[in-house]
């Protein structure tokens, strides 16, 4: 059995190996153009600054006067089992599925708000890029949305998306 | 027979991880976001592990279906398979909304106890095939 786990350890430090020495030569790239080869490092989070996010107040206000349109970035289900009320859900994971329905709402010029749930929760932040990609111009993020917004006691809905 | 079954569970259980392994390294940048999905690694470890983890799949796969080391090739899968287990286990109890990346996109999806009772399966043949093979 010794022989056995060496051979185990060195099938694994000689197949790294071939993949270091492939990663620092590979020059292809995927159907985006981007590069396949990877840093060592991983890259920092995206920070969010003060123009990326909104704050509960004010996504209130624009709730309340109807002047923004409001996106669930989650999964179908956890939509389904409360959101944000007159919320539609785009789930980034799922962008070019739901995307088609949800842009009849959504004008490049207006108010769009994002959340998730979670003070980790990347997919509001991923799907702002996207939307912003898309030429949305005033596309904001509601950190910890789902969260912050049921503490406060403001309206929510069940069900699936409209 | 239990020779016929071995060099089945070897062709089956080695071509898996080949096939697992040439979709990631096909795709390190979207294996990277899978696993940070996980949120279980410390993230200055996620594209180390996104560059070398495949290849270790593949050379434990190549070698298990050639039947060349053929017990260490198991055993090295066998450590893989608990390793993912430790992973989907921690990212199911968190409820965490993650796609597997056991085989990009070629498994859409969130994660869910199939991926679990999958992995347990290949757990199961490569610890026999650790244990119950002659070289």
């Amino acid at each position: 059995m010794r022989r056995v786990i060496l051979q185990a350890i060195i099938i694994t430090l000689a197949s790294m190996a071939v993949g270091a020495v492939v990663n620092a030569i590979r020059s292809d790239v995927d159907a985006k153009g981007n590069p396949r080869r990877l840093s060592w490092v991983t890259p920092p989070p995206p920070e969010l600054g003060p123009a990326d996010l909104v704050g509960l107040e004010e996504a209130q206000q624009l709730w309340a006067e109807s002047r923004a349109v409001f996106l669930d970035a989650r999964q179908p289900e956890d939509f389904a089992a409360g959101h944000i009320a007159n919320a539609h859900n785009l789930p980034v994971d799922r962008f070019a599925e739901f995307y088609p329905e949800v842009a009849a709402w959504l004008t490049p010029d207006g108010h769009i708000i994002v959340y998730c749930d979670g003070e980790q929760c990347e997919l509001s932040h991923r799907l702002m890029t996207q939307l912003r990609e898309l030429g949305y111009r005033h596309v904001r993020v509601l950190h910890n949305g789902w969260t912050v917004w049921r503490r406060a006691g403001l309206p929510t809905a069940t069900g699936a998306g409209r | 027979m239990i020779r016929l079954v071995n060099f089945v569970l070897r062709l089956v259980l080695g071509g898996l991880f080949v096939l697992a392994a040439v979709i990631k390294i096909m795709d390190p940048a979207a294996f990277a976001v899978d696993i940070q999905n996980y949120r279980f690694l410390p993230r200055a470890m996620v594209h180390p592990v996104a560059i070398l983890l495949p290849w270790v799949e593949l050379g434990a796969g190549v070698l298990l279906v050639l039947g060349v080391w053929r017990r260490a090739a198991a055993l090295v899968i066998a450590v893989l398979c608990v390793a993912f287990l430790v992973a989907i286990s921690q990212a199911l109890a968190r409820g965490l909304d993650v796609h597997c990346g056991c085989f990009g996109t070629l498994a859409a999806g969130r994660i869910g106890w199939r991926n679990l009772a999958l992995d347990l399966v290949l757990l199961g043949m490569a610890v026999w095939l650790t244990r119950w093979q002659r070289e």
